[in-house]
């Protein structure tokens, strides 16, 4: 086939040199340069291969140490106003309780002052009065 | 005797990972160099995409689930790489580049060595369109069966015939344009 001849003639595959000592030191420096590029992009779809994911990135670190100190914050402030809050309430409640008790106390020590002898006959005996 | 399953299960397992990835760029560089050198015929430009074939080749192998054998998931990864490039290249190149700038080039190449024919030659396969260029130096340098090239390629045996009919035909009428 003369197409085929003519183009066969001009092969060139000799023509193509390359560096002396080129595949010497290629996968050498194949590998530093996955070193210096690396890495951390290993697909995941293998669940044997390395992978820098979220729990460790340095971002995600900060992020998480940032929140929970801000967590820390609130539930301390919250912690001092409620415990603050809630000694209030305890010493009203027991004010109250106090103020109560001895009111209670002074009016039951009335009523009873004002019963004789007629009132409790009357109740016993399921008289209205 | 190689056993490609073995070196594969290497590759997966975090531990042999690197001393297998050193074996692996060891044994399949010198083919996949000469596959892109004779697509995009500069040294330095086919030493840049060879790195570039292991480097994603690196990141990516935890994904090569061993449907396809090793060498053609390697030269698959090569052959994107090398058409991206031409792509990005031609977009760059002037009319005038494809003819005597590639000439020049070649002439002051250091590490090509053709006569005056075969950089015709050169000149004449660097006007293909990508793709067809990819095919031709499949067939003609490295004298790969269709039905390697059609893995690689993804493309089916009868196109890749029909591509590489019509890429010799255009070569042929490119250096007879020279040669009158």
């Amino acid at each position: 086939m003369v197409i085929n001849n003519d183009i066969n003639k001009l092969n060139d595959k000799d023509a193509f040199k390359v560096p002396a000592g080129y595949f010497d030191n290629l996968t050498q420096r194949v590998m530093e340069r996955i070193d210096s590029e690396d890495v951390g992009r290993v697909d995941t779809d293998i669940h044997t291969t390395k992978t820098v994911g979220m729990w460790t990135r340095k971002s995600f670190w900060i992020s998480l140490t940032s929140t929970a100190a801000a967590c820390v914050a609130i539930v301390l402030t919250l912690n001092v106003f409620t415990t603050s809050q809630t000694t209030d309430n305890a010493n009203a409640i027991a004010s109250a309780k106090t103020e109560s008790a001895s009111t209670l106390a002074e009016e039951d020590l009335l009523s009873y002052a004002l019963y004789d002898g007629d009132d409790v006959y009357a109740y016993l005996s399921g008289e209205t009065y | 005797m190689f056993d490609e399953r073995d070196l594969i299960n290497r590759l997966q397992n975090e531990s042999t990972r690197r001393k297998a990835f050193e074996e692996l760029v060891s044994r399949y560089s010198n083919k996949l160099y000469w596959q892109i050198r004779h697509l995009v015929v500069d040294h330095d430009d086919a030493d840049d995409i060879l790195q570039n074939v292991f480097l994603k080749t690196w990141n990516s192998i935890g994904a090569f689930k061993g449907d396809s054998q090793l060498y053609t998931w390697l030269y698959r990864i090569a052959y994107n790489e090398s058409l991206t490039f031409l792509s990005k290249k031609k977009n760059n190149l002037s009319i005038d580049d494809l003819d005597d700038g590639i000439a020049n080039k070649l002439e002051s190449d250091e590490y090509y060595d053709g006569n005056e024919a075969q950089v015709l030659l050169q000149q004449a396969i660097a006007t293909l369109p990508e793709k067809q260029r990819a095919v031709f130096t499949m067939k003609y340098y490295e004298e790969m069966k269709y039905e390697d090239m059609a893995q690689v390629t993804g493309t089916s045996v009868g196109a890749l015939k029909a591509s590489f009919f019509h890429a010799v035909q255009k070569i042929t009428a490119y250096v007879k344009s020279k040669e009158l």
